[in-house]
């Protein structure tokens, strides 16, 4: 499970939040690791074959935050940790690693991917669907 | 949006499979073979959140579900909800130990071909889209 393209492991616990910032960072070019909590970040992160370069995590996802940042200093793991504290932030450093991403032609502006997971998060809140 | 039917994607789109598996290395190796044949894919680490993905109006063409994962649901029983709820969506169940009664349809023995399971996947993803497509 080796790739050419920079490795990002995303760790978020919300998959309406989730899997649209992975595929965003997936048409920067990136391979990306998608994680549900902090254990599934460290299982990844332990598994040298996957090559984890920048970990981007939510600090509310549960085992994430700070108990995350700790645990990859005391595993002296290489991986460059990004937090962040909300979404609009999340989508914010998404957008940062996305510019120095190795996809030569950049997607949809970052704010894009910002109103669609509101809207999702808004349906869901006044839970217009099933 | 309307209960029974999950969005499809655009025409132009390629087609999408929603992969719902708890063991983490299992789903990152299916989820990138079915990316390496240009299906877009969407992770889940439990039914529970899976079915969070459709009833948002998550737009897939094909659901691959293991059976045994923790949460509120089997994979039998997450299967059997959409049966119910969104009947023209295509399920496949796989497992290692199945013991559920509840699910009748076929499902695939873990451990699986990943290869050939991920071909199978993209196939039956694309056929399914284009059904779907031709139905709209």
């Amino acid at each position: 499970m080796t790739s050419s393209s920079p490795i990002v492991l995303l760790v978020e616990g919300d998959i309406v939040v989730r899997h649209p910032l992975a595929e965003y960072l997936r048409e920067c070019g990136f391979t990306v690791f998608e994680a549900s909590n902090g254990d599934e970040a460290k299982s990844a992160l332990t598994e040298p074959r996957l090559q984890i370069e920048i970990v981007l995590a939510d600090m509310s996802t549960e085992g994430s935050g700070f108990a995350l940042q700790r645990w990859i200093k005391e595993h002296n793991h290489p991986a460059e940790i990004i937090m962040a504290g909300s979404i609009e932030k999340a989508v914010d450093r998404a957008a940062g690693i996305c510019k120095d991403g190795p996809a030569l032609a950049k997607p949809y502006e970052h704010h894009l991917v910002l109103d669609h997971i509101r809207r999702a998060l808004a349906r869901r809140n006044r839970g217009q669907v099933a | 949006m309307p209960q029974g039917r999950v969005e499809t994607a655009p025409q132009s789109a390629p087609a999408r499979i929603l992969v719902v598996e708890d063991e983490l290395f299992i789903r990152f190796a299916i989820a990138e073979a079915l990316r390496e044949l240009g299906v877009s894919v969407v992770e889940a680490a439990s039914a529970d959140e899976a079915w969070l993905y459709l009833t948002n109006g998550g737009m897939v063409d094909l659901v691959f579900t293991d059976h045994r994962m923790p949460g509120s649901m089997t994979g039998a029983q997450f299967a059997s909800r959409i049966r119910q709820q969104y009947p023209m969506l295509t399920v496949m169940v796989t497992s290692g130990h199945f013991d559920d009664e509840g699910w009748s349809e076929p499902i695939l023995p873990k451990p699986y071909d990943l290869l050939k399971t991920a071909a199978d996947l993209a196939e039956r993803a694309a056929l399914s889209s284009r059904q779907k497509e031709s139905d709209i």
